[in-house]
């Protein structure tokens, strides 16, 4: 899995506005499009059930296994841990940016919101091809530093891959919370960070409960950045029973044993969500900020130069510099075109059909609300939250099993990107559905427009920003999704992940570097101007 | 807003006003009339063709009727050519725009438009298919008052010019009086009383209409054939009703007249130029009054009170 899981740091609470909406049923020809759209990863997902259910015997055989459970084990204490770090990480961020006097604080609060535009697996790389024997560093000094994989390894970066969530969403609360609040506590006698503890925290609880799960949810969904570090989660294990067995019973086991635990973190994070109740202030005004003494400052700007460095700096440095030393040495750049070429055809076709068929979710969800609309939206949201590497492996079992020849084919590659990512188009399409007023669709049913022309000749016209923008979301999550590609592409089919994570797993690392610091540069700057400013507005 | 016992028909270049407060379901019979909304029963009929009834439903766009929104609802990515010609042909088009006086901004977009051209736009893109009703959502709630005043009578002058029937729905008695030939008066989903403006404000059915379309004062009395025995002396009346009745008047309908030995008492006084409001009292009761100036007259002083005009109600009438 890419870092897509929670690049929608949450699905809108709720679609339609305050205006009225249309009422009554919606007609049964978008009803069938809805159904349509998600059938896709649902068919598979439905299928690989039946097969597991079907496969008994052996499915317990795997299930029953003290290796399976050692990894279930293992996979989840490695989620709590990324967990617990990222969570500490993000909380004390947005602390120190809202509510200290640290100079440049504007400056500091995007660059710690940055590092979710690198793909985790990106991370990954530049870790071990800094530290290592075969390191960077001991190439330039002389000296190896121990090497950064396995589990430890593994924590520290999918932490500071992670922890950008948090912040971002708590920051959110925190300028939104009535500073009054604080400050009536303070008259009361509680000191600054008490007051902090006693009445800030309490109503930052569930913004930073329904982040830290999905913290968890990408953690476990995670491909990239565990199978590089080599540590024996479910989904590198999944990879690799798919990758070496003939029976292939115990990868579908395992993809649906995570799925569980997906949803199961899933339906937590609903329910998380859902409670949260913190008093926004009247009218909005700065809260005041603590002035910290200089031994409290020096601590601060180290740790936010740790972090930044680390998650920011560290990565685009020791690219840049694997880069420079494969120019320099003459050595081989390898910048393949096929793999370019593959990335932009792939993350194309998927935000095309990706905006065809977020059409129909988002006029049921913001024009049709009732229960199904409801049930489809959840639907394709869950698609988005679940592993994607399950999900891929579901659709490879269906696909070479009843698909024939569509099995390994570009169209069942952009099909599944485009559905696995419906979420993100879907999202875009509500909001700027929501903003349309149904007025306008119902003046033109007045003037004698069927409800298809009215679609055609106003609403679309009017919605296509939000369309387009939903769309170039699936493009760059696509650019960047890794399983997937891995296990469903056409012979011969290349992409930049795929480049990037293959040569870096033969340990290739200059090789890595040019494809690596293109793929950022293309998903860092719409990934900034969609998801991280939009968010950032204090 | 449920709907029941609602009647009301329309015909030939008649103006009417569905009259009543906020959540009364005017809103609603109107969008059951566009077609965008389902009655459970009953039944809608437009130019003799049933549209809606028992398991009759024409869609909006086949029923002919032209809407305008509270917000016009003027599609934002179109000309104001383009909004007009939407269900129209161009000659339509010309005709409607030269109907509302907005030729010359054909090529305009509506967010370069004032309110009042907007709303103009609006009547004229309803008007363009050459519709059999139109309907006017609370059509000038968006508007200032001086604005108000001007477009209700231009509102009025386009469509008795496009001769088209007309129903408008608003919660301003203003509005329903300036603007409509017959003004129907809603409650809770009802239509209590269908009548022209002088007919409602002089006769209206029921205590609560009385105070829904204007200013009015109920006190109790004793109806005899011919008149009726109040606090306040003995009026006549042409009402069939008979013993104890409620008896409605108007501020306007009361004369007081100085007397030193009055019925009634002077309690307030409100002066607003053309006329002042008085406030009366006399055993507990509070009536209003409306005149001109009255010399000599102050709080404190004593009254007859003369009543030109009143409405008997049934006793328990609501």
């Amino acid at each position: 899995m890419t870092s897509s899981t929670a690049d929608q740091l949450a699905p809108p609470a709720s679609a339609g506005g305050a205006r009225r909406d249309n009422t009554g049923a919606a007609p049964t020809w978008l009803v069938v499009a809805g159904i349509l759209v998600v059938l896709p990863a649902l068919i598979p997902v439905l299928a690989l059930l039946l097969r597991v259910v079907g496969a008994s015997d052996a499915a317990w055989a795997t299930l029953a296994s003290a290796r399976t459970v050692q990894l279930l084990l293992r996979s989840i204490f490695f989620a709590f841990v990324v967990t617990t770090a990222a969570t500490s990480l993000g909380v004390t961020a947005a602390w120190i940016t809202t509510r200290t006097d640290i100079r440049y604080s504007r400056t500091w609060s995007t660059l710690l919101a940055l590092p979710l535009v690198i793909p985790s697996y990106v991370l990954a790389l530049s870790f071990t091809s800094f530290a290592g024997p075969r390191g960077l560093f001991a190439d330039m000094v002389g000296i190896g530093l121990p090497s950064i994989t396995g589990f430890w390894g593994a924590a520290v970066v999918l932490a500071l891959a992670t922890y950008p969530y948090v912040y971002l969403v708590v920051r959110a609360t925190i300028v939104r919370i009535d500073p009054s609040l604080e400050e009536a506590a303070r008259g009361l006698g509680s000191g600054a960070t008490e007051a902090f503890r006693r009445i800030t925290l309490p109503q930052l609880r569930p913004s930073i409960a329904a982040s830290a799960l999905l913290v968890a949810l990408y953690t476990l969904s995670d491909f990239g950045a565990v199978s590089l570090m080599r540590v024996d989660v479910f989904t590198r294990v999944i990879y690799a029973q798919y990758q070496g067995r003939i029976d292939r019973t115990p990868a579908a086991v395992l993809s649906l044993m995570l799925m569980l635990i997906a949803v199961t973190i899933l339906w937590g994070e609903s329910r998380s969500r859902g409670r949260s109740v913190y008093f926004a202030a009247q009218t909005p005004r700065p809260p005041t900020r603590l002035s910290l003494t200089t031994r409290q400052r020096v601590t601060t700007y180290f740790f936010l130069s740790i972090t930044v460095g680390l998650g920011l700096a560290l990565p685009v440095m020791v690219l840049g510099a694997w880069l420079l030393r494969g120019l320099v040495t003459g050595g081989v750049i390898d910048m393949r075109w096929g793999a370019v070429l593959g990335s932009l055809s792939g993350s194309v076709a998927a935000g095309l059909l990706a905006m065809v068929a977020a059409v129909p979710v988002a006029v049921l969800a913001v024009r049709h609300h009732g229960r199904f609309s409801r049930v489809l939206r959840t639907t394709v949201y869950a698609i988005f939250s679940l592993p994607h590497i399950a999900v891929a492996l579901a659709v490879v079992f269906f696909a070479s099993r009843y698909l024939g020849g569509l099995y390994q084919s570009f169209l069942l590659l952009a099909l599944v990107y485009s559905t696995l990512f419906l979420a993100q188009a879907s999202g875009a399409t509500e909001a700027a559905l929501t903003q349309i007023n149904p007025n306008l669709e119902e003046a033109a049913r007045g003037l004698g427009d069927n409800r298809l022309n009215a679609f055609r000749r106003i609403t679309l016209p009017l919605i296509l920003r939000g369309l387009m923008a939903g769309g170039a979301l699936v493009f760059l999550t696509t650019m960047k999704e890794l399983p997937a590609t891995l296990l469903l592409r056409p012979t011969g089919f290349d992409t930049l992940a795929v480049r990037i994570w293959s040569t870096a797993n033969e340990l290739f690392y200059a090789r890595a570097a040019a494809p690596a610091l293109l793929l950022l540069i293309v998903s860092a700057v719409p990934m900034y101007y969609l998801i991280i400013r939009p968010r950032h507005q204090t | 807003m449920a709907l029941h016992n609602f009647e009301l028909e329309a015909s030939g270049s008649m103006v009417v006003s569905l009259l009543g407060p906020s959540g009364c379901g005017k809103t609603t019979a109107l969008r059951m009339i566009a077609g965008f909304e389902k009655p459970d029963s009953g039944s809608v009929t437009i130019g003799g063709d049933m549209v809606a009834g028992p398991d009759v439903f024409v869609p909006p766009e086949q029923r002919r009727v032209g809407m305008v929104f509270q917000d016009y609802a003027l599609f934002p990515h179109m000309t104001v050519a383009q909004n007009v010609g939407y269900g129209a042909h161009d000659a339509g088009v010309a005709r409607a725009l030269a109907l509302v006086g907005l030729e010359q901004y054909r090529t305009r977009m509506p967010h370069q438009l004032s309110g009042g051209e907007q709303q103009r736009v609006a009547l004229a893109r309803a008007l363009a298919p050459g519709p059999t009703a139109v309907l006017l959502d609370e059509p000038f709630s968006n508007l200032d008052a001086t604005l108000r005043d001007r477009m209700r009578r231009e509102v009025r002058t386009i469509l008795k010019g496009a001769g088209t029937t007309t129903i408008f729905v608003t919660h301003d008695q203003e509005d329903a009086f300036a603007m409509a030939d017959v003004v129907a008066v809603m409650r809770d989903g009802a239509v209590l009383q269908v009548a022209s403006a002088v007919e409602l404000y002089r006769n209206p059915v029921s205590p609560w209409v009385a105070g829904f379309v204007g200013e009015s004062d109920v006190f109790t009395g004793t109806a005899a054939m011919g008149s009726v025995e109040t606090a306040l002396g003995t009026f006549p009346h042409a009402s069939p009703l008979r013993g104890k009745v409620l008896v409605m008047v108007r501020p306007e309908w009361v004369h007081p007249s100085p007397a030193l030995d009055g019925a009634a008492v002077v309690v307030e006084q409100e002066f607003f130029g053309h006329d002042q409001l008085l406030v009366l009292e006399l055993d507990g009761t509070r009536l209003r009054s409306r005149v001109g100036h009255v010399p000599g007259l102050g709080i404190g002083d004593r009254v007859d009170v003369g009543i030109d005009e009143l409405v008997l109600f049934a006793e328990d009438a609501d």
